[in-house]
């Protein structure tokens, strides 16, 4: 039976359009997973079943009659609720107080502890946790602060509980946890609608799957059906192996070498080397130290101890402006916030690293920086209406493109670039490899951070692995493999390819 | 010059126009005197303090912070500059006005022209360090720039009392006649009918105006307003930009210290209350974004001149003074509003057209 379907759902933000003419079905007593890349649409549908967003156009089926879904409260009575990565709580109340914040009960003003705390009880006794509703909830683990979400979820009385990537901060045993709640969910006859980017869950938990793809339907399927390799050409649109193809390059001089690099509390003892040509991934689990490691190199962080050469000189790096100076570029994973100016034109975001080169009498010349824009525009080929356009109002994978340019128009021949494809559709992340490997061939050496092991897998000649603020792994491309990645990324091996130094 | 006109984007000169519709509706109206130079005059003479204290604010608001202390630091720097003439004056201060010539004879020479010349320099030193005060309390210290900049406003406001000893001071007192008419000048002298502030005022914007636009300070204190996260990341050094915004607001308050001293003839420790609002309100109605990241001295100007107007014309046209703040704050209100009214218009119109595509979509597969 379909509890809750949608129909020809279209949402766009100013210079993207995030969902083009979606049409989906749950039915009732299902785990239904929605999978798709960042970008593919995957959140605003859920935003927009959740009333965080209000659609432009198209329909939201509730029972077979058609929901007027404008706001949260109205999401609520509709009986949806959302579990946001991002856990909504007031972390200095309880449990109880969390749970029941908009329906108190109580009298005269006053809220009756002794109901609100019993029918927190009931609730948590239906699913057979252990929290208490008197707990606070900055004293609760992770993964019991989302279960008070989902009893958050319950006491609406929502039929349909939607989970944004719940298990991205879990443990594995916490993992086992959740599972069991959502199938007793199921059984309960809820419909669980489940955003993961771990495929291996959609398949362990899921009844079926829906994909999306740059805000486009791809298909419904059931889980029984595929395997995990259709899925992913579902996601991705082509077999991921011919969107970039690696191929070998010279190599040339050693131009960054990091020497017994320490920061206490992130990470100690990080030695390594890029050379001229290279391009050398950097994997590790959230909360490694990888950014941390990148943020010392470019002098966004301090680091306490360990040396830092560039093309075999030590060199002192505090601030950023060291850094530049030396040739060290950096793309930052906080796009939005910390890498560009969103106010300001692109030309303006182009030229910030190096007003000084282009001024004349402490003036800024007009023309020279028109010239700067030209000439990146012609190498890394950004669109852009006018050079005096807010650079806010382009695509993200544009934007992207204008943050590395920036570092490359300092003349920095090293990059260390984090998470260099996050938020950009399919087509311009096979841009940025392109370039990546065009300026690797030019003699650039570049250091990726990256969450995503299929990116390093395929654009690094050889990548490191970050386990608890130590590299555990220097791996080669021949030796490469998603299992080997990930046992170093965990602590259970070290691996060092022989051959190659650090 | 096509060049130049092609960058601007008109949508952004609402203040502007809103400026020229007041004007052409004075004149429809046929405000009584509103044709006259004289009140043109007097608006610009009003326009120009605001103004030139509007550049400094622009700047400093487009970094994101705000300086609440330039009613205070123009009361101080008013009341140093008329306390430092009378000091370098070898006229006692307490005698009749005019008189010129001692019991025993001896003739006042009044202030030498070197007296002259630092008393300006001293006063607009003493505009520097106090805003490098501000700026060196926001930036190094790290005080939030509305705490910051209150602490200085009391401490710039009791220092005024203290100089001055809370009396106000005439400045036609320490001088001769003679002297007193190059104050005089500088204060209500005009050329071809328009007050001499206004020029300074004029030269102030254009600085201003090169600052923001054409030299690294400008980028730099519009990237700050924009994030200071990828500032760093750029290179720009945050602490020293920031001070030396501040730094600049102060130099240009000591400008229109000087010329409002000159203006009025005279200086008292309690004046200027609540000039910075006045200050803030132009720059905001200049569509200086008060989060930062954008900001138009044009627009500042084109708002201090609004104000100026509705402050000149408002008696002319019959209207109780006391409206003054009631149209003031409405102004500011509605230019506000009018900000989110135009995102919900934008808003309505995505979603318009998304819709629209629907149905054809909708009308294909039938």
């Amino acid at each position: 039976m379909t509890v809750c379907e949608v129909k020809n759902i279209c949402k766009s933000f100013p210079g993207v359009k995030a969902l083009t003419d979606v049409s989906v079905a749950f039915e009732k007593g299902e785990v239904h997973a929605v999978v798709g890349e960042n970008g593919a649409g995957k959140s605003t549908l859920m935003k927009i079943l959740g009333g965080a967003y209000s659609l432009d156009s198209g329909t939201i089926l509730m029972d077979g009659k058609e929901a007027a879904i404008r706001s949260i409260p109205d999401a609520l009575r509709c009986g949806i609720s959302v579990i946001y990565q991002e856990l909504n709580l007031m972390k200095s109340l309880t449990v109880a107080e969390n749970i029941f914040v908009s329906d108190l009960p109580g009298r005269a003003g006053c809220v009756n502890y002794r109901v609100l705390n019993q029918r927190t009880q009931e609730l948590i006794d239906s699913l057979g946790l252990k929290i208490k509703p008197s707990d606070t909830v900055s004293m609760l683990s992770v993964s019991e602060q989302q279960m008070v979400e989902i009893l958050k979820a319950l006491s609406h009385n929502s039929e349909i509980i939607i989970m944004d990537e719940p298990t991205a901060a879990l443990s594995t045993q916490e993992v086992e946890t959740l599972y069991g709640i959502i199938r007793k969910l199921k059984a309960d006859g809820k419909t669980i609608l489940y955003i993961s980017h771990r495929l291996r869950e959609v398949f362990d938990l899921a009844d079926r799957v829906s994909v999306l793809r740059d805000g486009l339907f791809v298909g419904t399927k059931n889980v029984a059906e595929i395997d995990e390799r259709k899925l992913v050409e579902m996601m991705v649109g082509r077999d991921i192996s011919q969107m970039y193809t690696y191929t070998a390059r010279q190599l040339g001089e050693t131009m960054l070498e990091v020497e017994g690099l320490e920061k206490k509390e992130a990470f100690t003892g990080v030695t390594f080397s890029l050379k001229a040509g290279e391009v050398v991934g950097m994997a590790g689990l959230m909360g490694c130290g990888r950014e941390e490691i990148a943020k010392s190199i470019y002098g966004l962080l301090r680091a306490d101890a360990g040396t830092i050469a560039v093309n075999g000189k030590a060199v002192s790096i505090r601030r950023p402006a060291d850094a530049i100076k030396n040739g060290i570029g950096f793309v930052t994973e906080d796009r939005k916030d910390a890498g560009i100016f969103a106010l300001m034109t692109v030309r303006e975001n182009l030229t910030m690293n190096i007003l000084r080169l282009i001024s004349k009498f402490r003036l800024i010349s007009g023309k020279k920086e028109q010239e700067v824009l030209d000439e990146y525009t012609g190498r890394m080929d950004m669109k852009y209406a006018s050079e005096n356009q807010r650079i806010m109002n382009l695509s993200g994978g544009n934007q992207q493109k204008f943050v590395l340019a920036r570092a490359l128009a300092a003349n920095c021949k090293v990059l260390v670039l984090c998470e260099p494809t996050r938020g950009i559709d399919v087509g311009a992340k096979a841009e940025v490899y392109r370039l990546l490997a065009d300026l690797s061939r030019q003699g650039y050496a570049i250091l990726v951070i990256s969450s995503e092991l299929p990116e390093i897998m395929s654009i690094c000649f050889r990548t490191l692995v970050v386990y608890h603020g130590r590299i555990t792994g220097n791996i080669l491309r021949g030796e490469m493999d998603e299992n080997r990645i990930m046992r170093c990324a965990t602590g259970a091996e070290t691996y060092f390819s022989e051959g190659v130094g650090l | 010059m096509i060049r130049v006109l092609k960058k601007v984007d008109f949508r952004d000169l609402i203040i502007f126009y809103a400026l020229l519709v007041l004007w052409l509706l004075l004149v429809a109206l046929d405000a009584p005197g509103f044709r006259q130079f004289s009140t043109f005059a007097s608006i610009m003479q009003i326009a120009s303090f605001m103004g030139i204290c509007g550049v400094g604010m622009t700047l400093c608001i487009a970094s994101k912070h705000f300086d609440q202390s330039i009613g205070a630091m123009m009361a101080l720097l008013g009341c140093t500059f008329v306390v430092l003439l009378q000091a370098f004056s070898d006229r006692p201060p307490q005698e009749t006005v005019g008189v010129m010539v001692r019991p025993d004879g001896v003739v006042y020479m009044g202030i030498p022209w070197q007296g002259m010349l630092a008393a300006f320099l001293i006063t607009i030193a003493m505009g520097v360090i106090c805003g490098l005060l501000n700026g060196v309390l926001v930036a190094k210290l790290r005080i939030p720039a509305f705490i910051a900049t209150l602490g200085t406003l009391y401490v710039f406001r009791g220092s005024a009392y203290l100089v001055t000893g809370s009396n106000p001071i005439v400045i036609n007192q320490v001088m001769t006649k003679d002297q007193y008419g190059i104050f005089n000048y500088l204060g209500t002298g005009k050329i071809l009918h328009i007050p001499f502030s206004f020029y300074v005022m004029i030269a102030c914007a254009i600085a201003g105006g090169i600052v923001l636009r054409k030299m690294k300070l400008g980028r730099d204190t519009l990237a700050i307003g924009n994030s200071v996260e990828a500032s760093r990341a750029s290179g720009i050094h945050i602490d020293k930009t920031k001070i030396l915004i501040f730094t600049l607001l102060g130099f240009f308050v000591g400008i229109a210290a000087i010329l409002n001293t000159c203006f009025v003839a005279s200086a008292n420790p309690g004046m200027f209350p609540r000039f910075e609002f006045d200050v803030i309100t132009t720059v905001v109605l200049g569509g200086t974004a008060l989060a930062g990241g954008k900001g138009s001295i044009f627009n500042s100007i084109s708002a201090a001149l609004f104000i100026a107007t509705l402050t000149v014309c408002m008696p002319l046209l019959g209207i109780n003074p006391y409206y003054d703040g009631i149209i003031r704050g409405s102004i500011l209100l509605l230019a506000f509003s009018s900000n989110e009214i135009r995102r919900q218009i934008e808003v309505q119109r995505i979603k318009a057209a998304a819709r629209r595509e629907a149905k054809t979509r909708a009308a294909q597969r039938a």
